[in-house]
Protein backbone atom coordinates (compact mmCIF):
# COMPACT_ATOMS: atom_id res chain seq x y z
CA UNK A 1 0.00 0.00 0.00
CA UNK A 2 1.22 3.34 -1.07
CA UNK A 3 2.36 6.18 1.60
CA UNK A 4 2.53 3.14 4.22
CA UNK A 5 5.77 2.06 6.13
CA UNK A 6 5.91 -1.13 7.90
CA UNK A 7 8.54 -0.33 9.80
CA UNK A 8 9.74 3.46 10.61
CA UNK A 9 13.13 4.87 10.36
CA UNK A 10 12.88 5.28 13.64
CA UNK A 11 12.85 1.02 13.77
CA UNK A 12 8.94 1.57 15.27
CA UNK A 13 6.06 -0.54 13.29
CA UNK A 14 2.81 0.68 12.35
CA UNK A 15 1.44 0.20 15.89
CA UNK A 16 4.67 1.57 17.54
CA UNK A 17 5.50 -1.75 18.59
CA UNK A 18 9.69 -2.49 18.35
CA UNK A 19 10.28 -5.61 16.46
CA UNK A 20 10.94 -7.82 18.99
CA UNK A 21 7.90 -6.48 21.12
CA UNK A 22 4.40 -8.73 21.68
CA UNK A 23 0.94 -7.25 20.79
CA UNK A 24 -0.40 -7.52 24.86
CA UNK A 25 -1.70 -10.71 25.93
CA UNK A 26 -3.97 -11.46 28.81
CA UNK A 27 -5.55 -14.75 29.78
CA UNK A 28 -7.63 -16.43 31.77
CA UNK A 29 -8.28 -19.63 32.92
CA UNK A 30 -11.36 -21.14 33.90
CA UNK A 31 -13.97 -18.93 32.65
CA UNK A 32 -16.70 -21.92 32.03
CA UNK A 33 -18.73 -24.09 34.51
CA UNK A 34 -19.78 -26.49 31.58
CA UNK A 35 -16.78 -27.28 30.28
CA UNK A 36 -13.93 -29.81 31.77
CA UNK A 37 -11.19 -26.81 31.05
CA UNK A 38 -11.77 -23.24 29.53
CA UNK A 39 -9.51 -20.70 28.91
CA UNK A 40 -9.68 -16.55 27.33
CA UNK A 41 -7.26 -15.06 25.70
CA UNK A 42 -6.83 -11.43 24.09
CA UNK A 43 -3.77 -11.31 22.10
CA UNK A 44 -3.85 -7.58 21.07
CA UNK A 45 -7.08 -7.10 19.51
CA UNK A 46 -7.10 -10.78 18.59
CA UNK A 47 -9.66 -12.34 21.54
CA UNK A 48 -10.16 -16.33 21.50
CA UNK A 49 -12.27 -18.31 23.85
CA UNK A 50 -11.47 -22.31 23.79
CA UNK A 51 -13.02 -25.08 25.59
CA UNK A 52 -11.95 -28.63 26.21
CA UNK A 53 -13.89 -31.73 26.98
CA UNK A 54 -12.75 -34.93 28.30
CA UNK A 55 -11.33 -37.62 28.23
CA UNK A 56 -14.59 -39.42 27.27
CA UNK A 57 -15.89 -42.04 25.44
CA UNK A 58 -15.94 -41.63 21.96
CA UNK A 59 -18.89 -40.06 20.40
CA UNK A 60 -20.51 -41.30 17.53
CA UNK A 61 -18.94 -43.84 15.60
CA UNK A 62 -17.42 -46.03 17.49
CA UNK A 63 -14.91 -46.95 14.82
CA UNK A 64 -13.00 -43.91 15.14
CA UNK A 65 -11.94 -44.72 18.45
CA UNK A 66 -8.18 -45.42 18.41
CA UNK A 67 -6.59 -48.56 20.31
CA UNK A 68 -3.43 -47.20 20.97
CA UNK A 69 -4.49 -43.54 22.08
CA UNK A 70 -6.65 -40.83 22.49
CA UNK A 71 -8.68 -39.47 20.08
CA UNK A 72 -8.14 -35.53 19.93
CA UNK A 73 -10.71 -33.68 18.18
CA UNK A 74 -10.64 -30.18 16.97
CA UNK A 75 -13.19 -27.57 15.91
CA UNK A 76 -11.84 -24.25 15.24
CA UNK A 77 -14.78 -21.42 14.52
CA UNK A 78 -14.49 -18.43 14.06
CA UNK A 79 -17.70 -15.80 15.12
CA UNK A 80 -19.46 -14.30 12.20
CA UNK A 81 -18.94 -10.72 13.58
CA UNK A 82 -15.59 -11.45 14.29
CA UNK A 83 -14.02 -10.03 11.16
CA UNK A 84 -14.21 -7.17 8.82
CA UNK A 85 -16.33 -8.76 6.41
CA UNK A 86 -19.58 -10.44 7.82
CA UNK A 87 -18.38 -13.89 7.90
CA UNK A 88 -20.57 -16.14 5.98
CA UNK A 89 -20.01 -19.65 8.03
CA UNK A 90 -18.58 -20.04 10.89
CA UNK A 91 -17.33 -23.22 10.18
CA UNK A 92 -16.94 -25.35 8.14
CA UNK A 93 -15.41 -23.71 5.10
CA UNK A 94 -11.92 -24.72 4.17
CA UNK A 95 -9.51 -22.42 5.89
CA UNK A 96 -11.65 -23.57 9.19
CA UNK A 97 -11.19 -26.76 8.45
CA UNK A 98 -7.36 -26.30 8.02
CA UNK A 99 -7.01 -24.45 10.72
CA UNK A 100 -8.46 -27.64 12.67
CA UNK A 101 -7.07 -30.02 10.76
CA UNK A 102 -3.07 -28.03 11.95
CA UNK A 103 -4.71 -27.86 15.78
CA UNK A 104 -4.79 -31.24 16.09
CA UNK A 105 -1.61 -32.39 14.41
CA UNK A 106 -0.22 -29.64 16.52
CA UNK A 107 -1.94 -31.07 20.02
CA UNK A 108 -1.66 -34.86 19.23
CA UNK A 109 2.06 -34.51 19.48
CA UNK A 110 1.44 -32.38 23.05
CA UNK A 111 -0.94 -34.35 24.58
CA UNK A 112 0.50 -37.63 25.81
CA UNK A 113 -2.08 -39.88 24.26
CA UNK A 114 -1.04 -42.97 24.87
CA UNK A 115 -2.84 -42.33 28.34
CA UNK A 116 -6.16 -42.49 27.12
CA UNK A 117 -6.81 -45.33 24.52
CA UNK A 118 -10.45 -45.80 23.19
CA UNK A 119 -11.49 -42.15 24.07
CA UNK A 120 -11.83 -38.40 23.17
CA UNK A 121 -10.62 -35.19 23.83
CA UNK A 122 -12.68 -32.43 22.74
CA UNK A 123 -11.38 -28.98 21.93
CA UNK A 124 -13.35 -26.33 20.62
CA UNK A 125 -11.96 -22.84 19.64
CA UNK A 126 -14.05 -19.81 19.30
CA UNK A 127 -12.37 -16.69 17.64
CA UNK A 128 -14.55 -13.67 18.53
CA UNK A 129 -12.33 -10.97 17.07
CA UNK A 130 -9.78 -11.54 14.72
CA UNK A 131 -6.89 -8.85 14.03
CA UNK A 132 -4.03 -11.43 13.01
CA UNK A 133 -2.26 -14.24 14.36
CA UNK A 134 -5.74 -16.14 14.94
CA UNK A 135 -3.66 -20.06 14.62
CA UNK A 136 -1.44 -18.45 17.48
CA UNK A 137 -4.16 -17.67 19.98
CA UNK A 138 -6.08 -20.58 19.25
CA UNK A 139 -3.39 -22.67 20.15
CA UNK A 140 -1.96 -20.70 23.28
CA UNK A 141 -5.80 -20.68 24.46
CA UNK A 142 -6.38 -24.36 24.01
CA UNK A 143 -2.76 -24.95 25.71
CA UNK A 144 -4.54 -23.29 28.56
CA UNK A 145 -7.90 -24.85 28.19
CA UNK A 146 -6.20 -28.28 28.38
CA UNK A 147 -4.29 -27.17 31.49
CA UNK A 148 -7.54 -26.01 32.97
CA UNK A 149 -9.13 -29.28 32.16
CA UNK A 150 -6.20 -31.28 33.96
CA UNK A 151 -5.15 -32.95 30.79
CA UNK A 152 -1.40 -34.50 30.79
CA UNK A 153 1.01 -32.91 28.09
CA UNK A 154 4.49 -33.24 27.53
CA UNK A 155 4.81 -29.17 27.79
CA UNK A 156 3.00 -25.94 27.41
CA UNK A 157 2.24 -25.59 24.33
CA UNK A 158 3.46 -22.03 22.69
CA UNK A 159 2.52 -20.72 19.97
CA UNK A 160 3.37 -16.99 17.55
CA UNK A 161 4.15 -15.85 14.16
CA UNK A 162 6.58 -13.91 12.79
CA UNK A 163 7.98 -11.71 9.79
CA UNK A 164 10.29 -10.16 7.63
CA UNK A 165 10.39 -6.28 6.59
CA UNK A 166 12.93 -3.95 5.41
CA UNK A 167 15.95 -6.38 6.32
CA UNK A 168 14.35 -7.04 9.75
CA UNK A 169 12.83 -9.46 11.46
CA UNK A 170 9.68 -8.76 13.38
CA UNK A 171 7.70 -10.89 16.16
CA UNK A 172 3.56 -11.76 16.46
CA UNK A 173 2.34 -9.65 13.41
CA UNK A 174 -0.92 -8.13 12.84
CA UNK A 175 -3.60 -8.26 10.64
CA UNK A 176 -2.41 -5.07 8.58
CA UNK A 177 0.85 -6.41 8.90
CA UNK A 178 -0.14 -10.16 7.76
CA UNK A 179 -1.81 -8.82 4.62
CA UNK A 180 1.29 -6.29 3.78
CA UNK A 181 4.22 -7.62 4.69
CA UNK A 182 4.02 -10.13 2.01
CA UNK A 183 5.47 -13.27 4.27
CA UNK A 184 4.75 -14.45 7.59
CA UNK A 185 5.51 -17.94 9.50
CA UNK A 186 3.44 -19.09 12.33
CA UNK A 187 4.96 -21.58 14.77
CA UNK A 188 4.47 -23.33 18.23
CA UNK A 189 7.22 -24.74 20.18
CA UNK A 190 7.22 -26.91 23.13
CA UNK A 191 9.46 -24.56 24.72
CA UNK A 192 11.62 -26.83 27.84
CA UNK A 193 12.73 -29.28 25.25
CA UNK A 194 12.88 -26.11 22.33
CA UNK A 195 10.75 -28.35 19.56
CA UNK A 196 9.21 -27.25 17.18
CA UNK A 197 5.74 -28.52 16.63
CA UNK A 198 4.17 -26.97 13.85
CA UNK A 199 5.62 -24.31 11.28
CA UNK A 200 4.53 -22.86 8.44
CA UNK A 201 6.02 -20.24 6.19
CA UNK A 202 3.72 -18.77 3.87
CA UNK A 203 4.89 -16.11 1.83
CA UNK A 204 8.44 -15.40 -0.55
CA UNK A 205 10.70 -15.47 2.42
CA UNK A 206 14.94 -15.48 0.91
CA UNK A 207 16.35 -18.69 1.98
CA UNK A 208 19.34 -16.81 3.93
CA UNK A 209 16.58 -14.37 5.79
CA UNK A 210 15.03 -17.94 7.25
CA UNK A 211 16.92 -18.73 9.99
CA UNK A 212 16.85 -14.87 11.62
CA UNK A 213 12.61 -15.47 10.97
CA UNK A 214 12.53 -18.70 13.00
CA UNK A 215 14.47 -17.36 15.21
CA UNK A 216 12.43 -14.18 16.04
CA UNK A 217 9.68 -16.86 16.09
CA UNK A 218 10.89 -18.90 18.79
CA UNK A 219 12.22 -16.31 21.24
CA UNK A 220 8.26 -14.95 20.66
CA UNK A 221 7.08 -18.50 21.13
CA UNK A 222 9.38 -18.27 24.53
CA UNK A 223 7.74 -14.67 25.82
CA UNK A 224 4.48 -16.14 24.79
CA UNK A 225 5.34 -19.12 27.39
CA UNK A 226 6.40 -16.86 30.01
CA UNK A 227 3.01 -14.73 30.20
CA UNK A 228 1.33 -18.34 29.82
CA UNK A 229 3.27 -19.83 32.74
CA UNK A 230 2.78 -16.93 34.95
CA UNK A 231 -1.33 -17.14 34.00
CA UNK A 232 -1.41 -20.85 35.02
CA UNK A 233 0.93 -20.14 38.11
CA UNK A 234 -1.38 -17.34 39.59
CA UNK A 235 -4.40 -19.12 38.65
CA UNK A 236 -3.40 -22.33 40.58
CA UNK A 237 -2.29 -20.00 43.54
CA UNK A 238 -5.85 -18.89 43.74
CA UNK A 239 -7.21 -21.84 43.86
CA UNK A 240 -5.08 -23.20 46.45
CA UNK A 241 -6.02 -20.12 48.19
CA UNK A 242 -10.06 -21.02 47.38
CA UNK A 243 -9.34 -24.61 48.96
CA UNK A 244 -7.71 -23.39 52.09
CA UNK A 245 -10.58 -21.16 52.99
CA UNK B 1 -17.78 -39.66 45.42
CA UNK B 2 -19.73 -37.81 48.34
CA UNK B 3 -23.05 -39.07 49.36
CA UNK B 4 -24.41 -36.07 48.50
CA UNK B 5 -22.83 -35.98 44.95
CA UNK B 6 -24.08 -39.17 44.12
CA UNK B 7 -27.36 -38.29 44.83
CA UNK B 8 -27.04 -35.13 42.72
CA UNK B 9 -25.87 -37.24 40.07
CA UNK B 10 -28.28 -39.76 39.78
CA UNK B 11 -31.14 -38.81 41.69
CA UNK B 12 -31.21 -35.76 40.65
CA UNK B 13 -35.62 -34.93 41.26
CA UNK B 14 -34.38 -36.16 44.67
CA UNK B 15 -31.79 -34.19 45.16
CA UNK B 16 -33.51 -30.93 43.98
CA UNK B 17 -36.83 -31.95 46.19
CA UNK B 18 -34.34 -32.11 49.36
CA UNK B 19 -33.89 -28.29 49.02
CA UNK B 20 -36.88 -27.02 47.66
CA UNK B 21 -38.32 -28.89 51.12
CA UNK B 22 -36.45 -26.01 52.90
CA UNK B 23 -37.78 -23.10 50.67
CA UNK B 24 -33.75 -22.76 48.88
CA UNK B 25 -31.92 -24.04 46.03
CA UNK B 26 -28.99 -25.90 45.31
CA UNK B 27 -27.06 -22.71 44.77
CA UNK B 28 -28.56 -20.61 47.65
CA UNK B 29 -31.45 -18.64 45.97
CA UNK B 30 -34.21 -18.94 46.95
CA UNK B 31 -37.46 -19.82 45.07
CA UNK B 32 -38.60 -16.43 43.55
CA UNK B 33 -34.40 -15.27 43.72
CA UNK B 34 -33.03 -14.38 39.70
CA UNK B 35 -29.25 -14.65 39.24
CA UNK B 36 -27.11 -12.02 39.06
CA UNK B 37 -27.01 -10.48 35.33
CA UNK B 38 -23.63 -8.76 34.07
CA UNK B 39 -23.72 -6.74 30.82
CA UNK B 40 -20.84 -5.62 28.58
CA UNK B 41 -21.38 -3.52 26.24
CA UNK B 42 -19.34 -2.98 22.52
CA UNK B 43 -16.47 -5.26 24.04
CA UNK B 44 -16.25 -6.31 20.10
CA UNK B 45 -14.81 -3.75 17.90
CA UNK B 46 -15.24 -5.82 14.20
CA UNK B 47 -18.54 -5.61 15.09
CA UNK B 48 -20.99 -2.75 14.51
CA UNK B 49 -22.86 -3.43 18.19
CA UNK B 50 -22.06 -5.90 20.20
CA UNK B 51 -22.81 -7.46 23.86
CA UNK B 52 -21.70 -10.10 26.44
CA UNK B 53 -24.34 -11.60 28.96
CA UNK B 54 -23.75 -13.05 31.98
CA UNK B 55 -27.07 -14.81 33.34
CA UNK B 56 -25.35 -16.24 36.73
CA UNK B 57 -22.69 -19.04 34.45
CA UNK B 58 -24.90 -18.94 31.72
CA UNK B 59 -22.84 -16.28 29.07
CA UNK B 60 -24.41 -15.40 25.67
CA UNK B 61 -22.46 -13.13 23.27
CA UNK B 62 -24.27 -10.98 20.72
CA UNK B 63 -22.19 -9.32 17.56
CA UNK B 64 -24.14 -7.12 15.08
CA UNK B 65 -22.90 -6.94 11.48
CA UNK B 66 -24.43 -4.47 8.89
CA UNK B 67 -24.26 -4.71 5.40
CA UNK B 68 -26.03 -2.85 2.37
CA UNK B 69 -29.19 -4.76 0.37
CA UNK B 70 -31.83 -4.15 -1.06
CA UNK B 71 -35.19 -3.49 0.86
CA UNK B 72 -37.60 -6.36 0.23
CA UNK B 73 -40.27 -5.44 -2.61
CA UNK B 74 -43.29 -5.36 0.01
CA UNK B 75 -41.80 -2.90 2.68
CA UNK B 76 -39.84 -0.60 0.34
CA UNK B 77 -38.87 1.75 3.05
CA UNK B 78 -37.61 -0.68 5.51
CA UNK B 79 -34.34 -2.20 6.60
CA UNK B 80 -33.97 -6.09 7.47
CA UNK B 81 -32.73 -7.34 10.48
CA UNK B 82 -31.74 -11.33 10.53
CA UNK B 83 -31.29 -12.82 13.95
CA UNK B 84 -29.47 -15.86 14.74
CA UNK B 85 -28.62 -18.23 17.61
CA UNK B 86 -25.81 -20.67 17.82
CA UNK B 87 -25.92 -23.59 20.38
CA UNK B 88 -22.39 -24.73 19.67
CA UNK B 89 -20.51 -28.10 20.80
CA UNK B 90 -18.30 -25.89 22.95
CA UNK B 91 -21.40 -24.70 25.50
CA UNK B 92 -22.16 -27.51 27.13
CA UNK B 93 -21.27 -31.48 27.08
CA UNK B 94 -24.62 -32.79 25.55
CA UNK B 95 -24.56 -30.22 22.46
CA UNK B 96 -23.29 -31.91 19.42
CA UNK B 97 -21.57 -30.42 16.45
CA UNK B 98 -22.80 -30.05 13.02
CA UNK B 99 -25.90 -28.39 11.52
CA UNK B 100 -27.68 -26.13 13.68
CA UNK B 101 -29.99 -28.20 16.59
CA UNK B 102 -33.28 -27.67 16.86
CA UNK B 103 -33.50 -25.99 19.79
CA UNK B 104 -30.63 -23.41 18.44
CA UNK B 105 -33.83 -22.92 15.74
CA UNK B 106 -36.02 -22.18 17.93
CA UNK B 107 -34.53 -20.15 19.86
CA UNK B 108 -33.38 -18.23 16.56
CA UNK B 109 -37.14 -17.59 15.59
CA UNK B 110 -37.68 -16.53 19.23
CA UNK B 111 -35.51 -13.93 19.13
CA UNK B 112 -36.50 -12.73 15.69
CA UNK B 113 -40.40 -12.97 16.36
CA UNK B 114 -39.55 -10.74 19.89
CA UNK B 115 -37.84 -8.29 17.89
CA UNK B 116 -39.95 -7.50 15.04
CA UNK B 117 -43.22 -8.28 16.66
CA UNK B 118 -42.60 -5.98 19.63
CA UNK B 119 -41.96 -3.00 17.35
CA UNK B 120 -38.89 -2.36 19.56
CA UNK B 121 -36.94 -0.84 16.12
CA UNK B 122 -38.35 1.02 13.68
CA UNK B 123 -37.12 -0.49 10.34
CA UNK B 124 -37.35 2.27 8.28
CA UNK B 125 -34.45 4.39 9.97
CA UNK B 126 -32.42 1.49 8.22
CA UNK B 127 -33.94 2.53 4.98
CA UNK B 128 -31.10 4.32 3.03
CA UNK B 129 -32.72 4.48 -0.25
CA UNK B 130 -36.65 3.87 -1.03
CA UNK B 131 -36.50 0.39 -3.17
CA UNK B 132 -33.07 0.68 -3.42
CA UNK B 133 -30.64 0.38 -0.59
CA UNK B 134 -31.24 -0.50 3.11
CA UNK B 135 -29.36 -1.60 6.35
CA UNK B 136 -29.40 -5.10 6.95
CA UNK B 137 -28.72 -5.90 10.81
CA UNK B 138 -27.26 -9.45 11.25
CA UNK B 139 -27.76 -10.30 14.71
CA UNK B 140 -25.55 -13.57 15.54
CA UNK B 141 -25.57 -14.56 18.95
CA UNK B 142 -23.22 -17.22 20.14
CA UNK B 143 -24.16 -19.11 23.49
CA UNK B 144 -20.49 -19.93 25.65
CA UNK B 145 -21.45 -21.36 28.20
CA UNK B 146 -25.02 -23.15 28.90
CA UNK B 147 -26.40 -23.45 32.46
CA UNK B 148 -29.84 -22.90 31.89
CA UNK B 149 -32.57 -19.85 31.10
CA UNK B 150 -30.70 -19.48 27.52
CA UNK B 151 -33.97 -17.53 26.26
CA UNK B 152 -33.76 -14.68 28.63
CA UNK B 153 -29.93 -14.48 28.17
CA UNK B 154 -29.71 -14.29 24.27
CA UNK B 155 -32.74 -12.15 24.31
CA UNK B 156 -31.16 -9.48 26.68
CA UNK B 157 -27.74 -9.86 24.34
CA UNK B 158 -29.69 -9.50 21.16
CA UNK B 159 -31.65 -6.09 22.38
CA UNK B 160 -28.86 -4.47 24.17
CA UNK B 161 -26.55 -5.44 21.57
CA UNK B 162 -29.39 -3.68 19.60
CA UNK B 163 -28.87 -0.66 21.98
CA UNK B 164 -25.27 -0.68 20.88
CA UNK B 165 -25.11 -0.52 17.67
CA UNK B 166 -23.81 2.64 15.92
CA UNK B 167 -24.15 2.75 11.95
CA UNK B 168 -21.61 4.73 9.49
CA UNK B 169 -23.29 7.35 7.54
CA UNK B 170 -25.27 6.19 4.64
CA UNK B 171 -26.25 9.05 1.17
CA UNK B 172 -27.39 8.11 -1.68
CA UNK B 173 -26.49 11.01 -5.26
CA UNK B 174 -29.66 9.72 -6.94
CA UNK B 175 -28.11 11.38 -9.95
CA UNK B 176 -24.95 10.22 -10.35
CA UNK B 177 -26.73 6.84 -8.70
CA UNK B 178 -24.15 6.42 -6.23
CA UNK B 179 -23.98 5.26 -2.78
CA UNK B 180 -21.25 6.57 -0.29
CA UNK B 181 -20.40 5.53 3.13
CA UNK B 182 -18.71 7.98 5.59
CA UNK B 183 -17.40 5.18 8.13
CA UNK B 184 -16.02 8.85 10.35
CA UNK B 185 -19.60 9.67 10.82
CA UNK B 186 -21.66 7.25 12.64
CA UNK B 187 -25.45 7.27 14.05
CA UNK B 188 -27.12 5.23 16.68
CA UNK B 189 -30.27 3.71 16.52
CA UNK B 190 -33.68 5.11 17.76
CA UNK B 191 -35.48 2.16 19.86
CA UNK B 192 -38.70 2.76 21.32
CA UNK B 193 -38.82 -0.02 23.85
CA UNK B 194 -36.67 -2.75 25.42
CA UNK B 195 -38.16 -5.98 25.53
CA UNK B 196 -37.00 -8.37 28.60
CA UNK B 197 -37.75 -11.86 29.55
CA UNK B 198 -38.17 -13.67 32.34
CA UNK B 199 -38.81 -17.13 32.13
CA UNK B 200 -39.67 -19.50 35.10
CA UNK B 201 -40.18 -23.27 35.14
CA UNK B 202 -42.11 -25.75 37.24
CA UNK B 203 -41.43 -28.61 39.61
CA UNK B 204 -43.79 -31.06 40.21
CA UNK B 205 -46.86 -29.45 38.55
CA UNK B 206 -46.74 -27.20 41.49
CA UNK B 207 -43.05 -25.33 42.69
CA UNK B 208 -42.36 -22.36 40.73
CA UNK B 209 -38.73 -21.37 40.17
CA UNK B 210 -38.10 -18.28 38.84
CA UNK B 211 -34.45 -18.01 36.02
CA UNK B 212 -33.82 -21.86 36.39
CA UNK B 213 -30.64 -23.24 36.29
CA UNK B 214 -29.59 -26.44 33.79
CA UNK B 215 -29.25 -28.34 36.54
CA UNK B 216 -33.09 -27.48 37.37
CA UNK B 217 -34.27 -27.30 33.58
CA UNK B 218 -33.23 -31.25 33.57
CA UNK B 219 -35.82 -32.44 36.07
CA UNK B 220 -38.77 -29.91 35.95
CA UNK B 221 -41.59 -29.61 33.37
CA UNK B 222 -42.59 -26.65 31.22
CA UNK B 223 -41.41 -23.53 30.65
CA UNK B 224 -43.05 -20.10 31.32
CA UNK B 225 -41.72 -17.06 29.74
CA UNK B 226 -42.79 -13.15 30.20
CA UNK B 227 -41.81 -10.38 28.47
CA UNK B 228 -42.36 -6.67 29.10
CA UNK B 229 -41.21 -3.93 28.00
CA UNK B 230 -41.47 -1.13 30.75
CA UNK B 231 -44.60 0.12 32.89
CA UNK B 232 -47.82 -2.12 32.29
CA UNK B 233 -47.30 -3.12 28.96
CA UNK B 234 -46.55 -6.73 28.13
CA UNK B 235 -45.32 -8.17 25.06
CA UNK B 236 -45.86 -11.37 25.25
CA UNK B 237 -46.45 -14.55 27.19
CA UNK B 238 -45.22 -18.39 26.43
CA UNK B 239 -45.95 -21.34 28.48
CA UNK B 240 -44.89 -24.21 26.53
CA UNK B 241 -44.85 -28.02 27.77
CA UNK B 242 -45.85 -30.68 30.56
CA UNK B 243 -46.33 -28.38 33.80
CA UNK B 244 -50.23 -26.88 34.33
CA UNK B 245 -50.24 -23.34 35.88
CA UNK B 246 -53.21 -22.06 37.95
CA UNK B 247 -53.90 -18.31 37.16
CA UNK B 248 -52.39 -17.05 40.46
CA UNK B 249 -49.27 -18.51 39.26
CA UNK B 250 -49.47 -16.51 35.96
CA UNK B 251 -49.81 -13.31 37.79
CA UNK B 252 -47.32 -14.06 39.96
CA UNK B 253 -44.83 -14.68 37.11
CA UNK B 254 -46.10 -11.32 35.40
CA UNK B 255 -45.16 -9.08 38.14
CA UNK B 256 -42.07 -10.54 38.52
CA UNK B 257 -41.38 -9.93 35.03
CA UNK B 258 -42.18 -6.22 35.68
CA UNK B 259 -39.90 -5.83 38.25
CA UNK B 260 -37.41 -7.73 36.33
CA UNK B 261 -37.79 -5.30 33.59
CA UNK B 262 -36.62 -1.97 35.90
CA UNK B 263 -33.83 -4.34 37.61
CA UNK B 264 -31.93 -5.12 33.51
CA UNK B 265 -33.21 -1.44 32.93
CA UNK B 266 -31.18 -0.04 35.90
CA UNK B 267 -28.42 -2.67 34.69
CA UNK B 268 -28.33 -1.14 31.45
CA UNK B 269 -28.10 2.90 32.03
CA UNK B 270 -25.55 2.18 34.65
CA UNK B 271 -23.73 0.78 31.59
CA UNK B 272 -24.24 3.45 28.99
CA UNK B 273 -22.81 6.12 31.10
Amino acid sequence: MAGMTMLSDQGLRMDGRRPTELRKLSCRLGVFTQADGSAYIEQGNTKVLATVYGPHEVTGAKSKALHDRVLVNCQYSMATFSTGERKRRPRGDRKSIEMTLHMQQTFEAAILTQLYPKSQIDIFVEVLQSDGGNYCASINAATLALIDAGIPMKDIVCACSASFMKETAVVDINHLEETHAGTEIVMAILPKTEQIVFLQINGRLHEDHVPKVIDMGMKGCRDVHTVLTQTVQSHIADAMATMGE
Amino acid sequence: MSAANEVRAYQRKEYLLKFLEQDVRPDNRGLGDTREAKLTLGAISTADGSAMVKLGHTVAVCGIKAEITRPPTDKPDSGVIIANVQLPAMCAPEFKSGPPSEKAQVLSDFVQQVLLDTGMIDRTQLCIESGLHCWILYCDVICCNYDGNIRDAVLLAAVSALKDVSLPMAQYDAEQENLTIDKDRKRQLTLSCMPVSLSFTLFDDAVLLVDPTHEEETVCQGQITVITSGGDSICSVSKHGGASLNPEQLTLCISKAKQRWCDISKLMTSNHL
